[in-house]
């Protein structure tokens, strides 16, 4: 590999991680906080349809696998961006502590995502 | 009887020479003309207040890029930095950042020589054809128009003074360089992307940028070195997967 980087791991989860984030979270947000909370019929409607509404719609194992790998790759994007900030800022961590605290989070937070919603 | 009163505005500048211990700045009062600009301003210093100051400088029309400098904090080209979008003042004027002085305003630009050599700017023949002045490569409009951006690149290094990569690494590659880099790996006359990967796909090469992207938002030739540099990240990333997980398909 002579001298390759291996950077591409983290940088091609981060980039997946922002698309992810970018075109899902807002949606996510507007269904569970804002529309259904204001009560547009459309959002109530869709979440009621079952017993009661967000979850009924979390007791679909699907539902459930797609909303923790959202959170897990925006979670790893957060922590790159995080990581890089850091160094840019100039904190003189050796790069492995800064590499195991960001991703080391970021898996943390996912972890408990994880278990939250299997708890539904 | 009317006087006109000058308008003079203060600058203060960054001073350096070999043989003093400390750097400092020297206040100097140049008087206000609208069409002038901060290279004006030096001129008028060292012509009529202080010949010692040093400064690069040539066209005067932001296209050597020779005349780069922090302008109140900002990488500037000095011969497109109007006073008038400095008023009242005091303007100050420093050598751009990330780079050694050398005498005043002038920087060392030595190591940046180094990173461009490094990425071979310069059109590659596998068949080492470069000087059959007799060839034609010819190339459609819009694979020209591919890569003209990053093309038009005068080595200004206002990127390099932006750059908080640069501000903590002395070996990353930085913005223009690795433009250029791009500009030639996407030039369909070249065939070197081969002897340029080793360069760009360390960290020290497009890996250590974090995509703040002052670079591009300082150039003065709207490269967009960011821009280029994530384009190359797409690829380097393609081809380390590939290497990865499919060795067979690459050569050597
Ligand atoms: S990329 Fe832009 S800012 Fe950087 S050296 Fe070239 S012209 Fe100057
Ligand atoms: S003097 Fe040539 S770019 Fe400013």
């Amino acid at each position: 590999m002579r001298g390759r980087s291996h950077e591409p791991i983290f940088w091609s989860v981060f980039g997946l991680g922002g698309i992810v984030a970018a075109i899902f979270i807002p949606v996510i947000i507007f269904v569970t906080g804002i529309g259904g909370a204001a009560g547009w019929e459309a959002v109530s409607g869709a979440l009621a349809h079952g017993e009661d509404g967000i979850g009924a719609l979390l007791r679909h194992a699907p539902v459930r696998a797609v909303l923790g790998l959202i959170m897990a790759l925006a979670a790893v994007h957060a922590a790159h961006r995080i990581r890089h900030t850091l160094i840019d800022l100039h904190v003189h961590a050796p790069p492995a502590v800064l590499i195991v605290a960001s991703y080391g989070a970021a898996a943390v937070v996912s972890v408990l995502t994880a278990i939250v919603l299997a708890l539904f | 009887m009317s006087t006109a009163i000058e308008t003079m505005v203060k600058f203060e500048v960054f001073r350096y020479q070999p043989d003093w211990d400390e750097p400092t700045y020297q206040v100097y009062d140049v008087p206000y003309r609208e069409d002038w600009v901060v290279l004006d301003a030096l001129n008028y210093i060292k012509d009529t207040i202080d010949g010692s100051l040093t400064y690069r400088w040539s066209c005067r029309m932001g296209v050597c890029g020779s005349c780069g400098a922090m302008v109140n904090g900002y990488p500037k080209l000095t011969c497109a930095a109007f006073l008038s979008e400095y008023l009242p003042g005091p303007i100050r004027v420093e050598p751009l950042v990330n780079f050694n002085v050398e005498r005043d305003l002038v920087t060392d630009l030595e190591g940046f020589m180094e990173k461009l050599e490094s990425v071979q700017p310069w059109i590659i023949r596998e068949d080492g054809a470069t000087d059959d002045l007799k060839s034609e490569y010819l190339q459609t409009p819009s694979q020209h128009a591919a890569y003209q951006q990053f093309s038009m690149c005068i080595n200004c290094l206002l990127c390099y003074a932006a750059c908080p990569v640069s501000s903590h690494s002395e070996e990353f590659i930085g913005p223009a360089a690795l433009a250029l880099a791009q500009r030639y790996n996407l030039d369909t006359r070249d065939e070197g992307v081969e002897q340029r990967r080793d360069v760009i796909l360390k960290d020290e090469g497009i890996w250590e940028c974090s995509f703040v992207g002052e670079c591009s938002a300082v150039c003065p030739k709207h490269v967009d070195p960011a821009g280029a540099i994530q384009q190359a990240k797409m690829t380097g990333a393609i081809d380390y997967y590939r290497r990865l997980l499919m060795p067979w398909t690459v050569k050597s």
